[in-house]
């Protein structure tokens, strides 16, 4: 065991420090915007107008007011307030105070939730590929992380599907930690949460949808599938109720791809949202003392309440998409329980 | 018709609060008892808890969502 480099005690104390420093400066950069000018009809270099709030760097550089136009003036497409990011600040500078909006500009502006999911993306294959290149029965830190990592996942899936979870691990597994690295992403400051935006957790939650669909498909052949959807009668009596329960289910199994999307973008697009809000909200603190250069970082508690939204709603997901997949492989009788409910949206 | 938006919104916010609360507090209070019942199951019992919640607050928040794409009417 390595000898610690620093002092126990100390070590939390400063990284609270540094927390609390941090969001103190952030929230500095945040006062030209906390009261913004009334009927302001900016040029928006994109479709989306962004930031009323500025949670900014450490030199206190801001958005410029022609970049940020008030959220919701006279459009409803723009809901909330969001925290400048790396790359809103990028399209600043591309834009340079040209007052028409530049290609590059618009096109960052335009792709930002992309942009992250992307990063989210590069910075997990790098790290879990590095992992399985140099497999070594000695492992290092790295690999004793991501094995205690997968450890905890495999048996969490095997608890609700049983032992047939190792097929379906991949899927889950990258899943969850798709989902982990993007909220996480979204608390961190100048980074942006890419499942704040409908679009990505639609598009996860279709990919669950077609996923779990072809399995079913796959395992139970059509005719069985069919039969699943329609309740899986056994007698005739059953069979009698089939032709109820048919509907029922088809429209069972479109509503879990909605309720999925919906749940993981509420979260996260709230947690966001009130962090924004309470950046604005400290950055005029002080004005009761005529101090104006500087804020108090209230946003700094609801971060921690952000952390624990994040991984709750990846957990959510993923085990919502385990129980789903569970749900459409061919019953058969076994002792073991299971740990999770069978009917959830 | 703003003035019954920026009404509504809200109130509606509440009273998805309050239904999800009254079954926030039936879970847990459920999962305390199970707990209490059973001291040594619970690592699985809070799991469990955790993720019920979870499914109980989605639906308030869908309320809240009403908020968050109807902010802009709200002139």
């Amino acid at each position: 065991m390595r000898r610690p480099t620093m002092n126990q005690p100390l070590a939390p104390a400063l990284w609270l420090a540094a927390a609390l420093a941090f969001g103190v400066v952030a929230v500095a950069g945040a006062q030209e915007h906390a009261t913004p000018p009334p009927g302001h009809e900016a040029v928006v270099p994109a479709g989306e107008p962004d930031a009323a709030a500025a949670h900014a760097a450490a030199p206190g550089e801001t958005v410029a007011p022609g970049e940020a136009a008030a959220a919701g003036h006279g459009e409803g497409e723009e809901h909330g307030e969001h925290a400048v990011n790396l790359v809103t600040l990028t399209a600043k500078l591309l834009q340079g105070g040209r007052p028409e909006p530049t290609r590059p500009a618009t096109f960052l502006m335009r792709f930002q939730a992309q942009l992250f999911a992307a990063l989210a993306a590069i910075l997990l294959i790098t790290i879990l590929s590095r992992v399985a290149a140099k497999r070594t029965d000695h492992p290092g830190r790295l690999q004793a992380a991501v094995e205690m990592m997968f450890d905890g996942l495999y048996g969490l899936f095997r608890s609700v599907m049983g032992p047939e979870a190792r097929a379906y691990t991949p899927y889950l597994g990258t899943l969850f930690l798709f989902i982990l690295f993007n909220n996480l992403m979204g608390m961190v400051p100048l980074m942006f949460a890419a499942t704040s935006v409908l679009n990505t957790t639609v598009g996860l939650a279709l990919c669950t949808f077609f996923y779990v669909q072809s399995i079913g498909i796959r395992k139970n052949g059509v005719l069985g599938y069919l039969h699943h959807m329609a309740g899986s009668p056994r007698n005739g009596m059953e069979w009698g109720f089939s032709l109820l329960l048919f509907p029922l289910h088809v429209l069972g199994e479109f509503i879990k791809p909605m309720s999925l999307s919906l749940r993981l973008y509420g979260n996260i697009f709230g947690e966001e949202t009130l962090v924004a809000t309470f950046i604005v909200l400290g950055a005029g603190m002080l004005r009761w003392a005529h101090v104006t250069w500087i804020g108090l970082p209230i946003q700094v508690p609801l971060m921690f309440l952000g952390l624990l939204t994040s991984v709750i709603q990846a957990l959510v997901f993923t085990l919502l998409s385990t129980v789903y997949i569970a749900l459409m492989l061919p019953h058969h009788e076994h002792a073991e329980e299971h740990g999770a409910p069978a009917h959830a949206h | 018709m703003n003035n019954l938006l920026g009404l509504a919104l809200p109130l509606g916010v509440g009273i998805a609060a309050v239904g999800s609360g009254l079954g926030l507090g039936r879970a847990v209070g459920s999962a305390m008892e199970a707990m209490g019942r059973q001291p040594e199951a619970i690592g699985q019992i809070q799991t469990a808890m955790v993720i019920g919640c979870a499914f109980i607050e989605a639906l308030t928040i869908y309320a809240l969502l009403s908020v968050f794409i109807l902010q802009g009417k709200l002139g």
